[in-house]
């Protein structure tokens, strides 16, 4: 598709909630049984952070190529219409992790908040039910979540953030995603499920300039459009390609 | 393709739903969306549950969001 919104403000606005919505699709199109250790599924969360839908190719974008996600898509299920509450990095995973929309979480529903003790994550819950739970990268953030006696909550399971990786251009994260996921892997409690949150960096920036043309073989033409609320010039080009 | 209206507060039920673990058990708030297991199992594409034709949300002006912290 690589659709451009229209220029009503309105419109706009709503198009920067759809944009986000690819956070919806990638997950449940990973959501997947595997490996049954018992009759409860195996679960694995892959979270991008400020991915556009346009900008994926099994949506028809012709310049960006996203195999990872056009296999899942095209194994699982792709949906055309998945909405986030809130189209911010926090709220919106409070609202996934919840299952209550931004005004019914009280400060969970503000960027960078202090998360309201009284608000239990589904992976809490699974955890608490036998689960092993973890992440990497980026799990619910940014901001504070503690229980009472002051100690960090878990929200998205422990974390696995000790393998690394050499990113191909600054800006990309260091954190070697698919080894923490192995180190999970090789460290869960034998004989229970698990729900593991793969929360990918990218593609928010910070960017690299110009390592899209220099080191991703990309075109400056290749963009077909540019969303009608960014200027279309050079420095915007390398920006969406980096 | 399924052109189902989804919101990211569907995924908890749905995931607790495939744990077996019920709301009851599960020691969070009540959840407000809900479970997409119907979808999952089905086979179809397009609209598959017919009641999943809109979706309604809201945001509060407290996060601010545009510059000069308008709202």
């Amino acid at each position: 598709m690589c659709s451009i919104p229209n220029t009503e403000d309105k419109r706009i606005y709503m198009q920067k909630i759809v944009l986000k919505s690819i956070i919806a699709i990638t997950p449940l199109a990973l959501l997947s049984c595997s490996g049954k250790v018992s009759d409860r599924p195996n679960i694995l969360i892959a979270m991008g952070d400020d991915i556009s839908w346009p900008h994926m190719s099994a949506y028809g974008c012709s310049f960006v190529s996203t195999p990872g996600f056009d296999r899942v898509a095209g194994e699982g299920i792709l949906f055309n219409n998945a909405y986030t509450p809130n189209a911010k990095s926090a709220p919106s995973r409070a609202c996934f992790l919840t299952g209550r929309n931004s005004w019914q979480l009280e400060e969970a529903g503000n960027h960078v908040p202090f998360f309201p003790q009284k608000y239990s994550s589904f992976m809490e819950s699974l955890k608490m039910h036998g689960y092993n739970t973890g992440f990497t990268a980026k799990g619910w953030a940014p901001g504070v979540a503690t229980d009472s006696a002051g100690k960090p909550r878990q929200l998205t399971g422990k974390a696995y953030n000790t393998q690394k990786t050499a990113p191909p251009a600054s800006g990309i994260s260091n954190i070697d995603y698919a080894g923490n996921f192995d180190d999970f892997l090789d460290q869960r409690e034998p004989g229970k499920p698990f729900c593991f949150w793969y929360g990918s960096s990218e593609p928010h920036r910070r960017y690299e300039f110009g390592s899209g043309v220099a080191k991703g073989g990309k075109k400056l033409t290749s963009i077909e459009k540019v969303f009608s609320f960014w200027p279309d010039n050079d420095t915007v080009r390398n920006d969406i390609l980096d | 393709m399924v052109d189902d209206y989804l919101s990211f507060i569907d995924f908890a039920p749905t995931i607790l739903e495939a744990a077996g673990i019920s709301e009851e058990q599960s020691g969070m708030q009540p959840i407000q969306g809900r479970s997409l297991t119907g979808i999952f199992s089905s086979s179809k594409n397009g609209l598959v549950d017919k009641k999943r034709d809109h979706l309604i949300f809201g945001q509060e002006r407290h996060d601010v969001g545009r510059p000069g912290d308008a709202g």
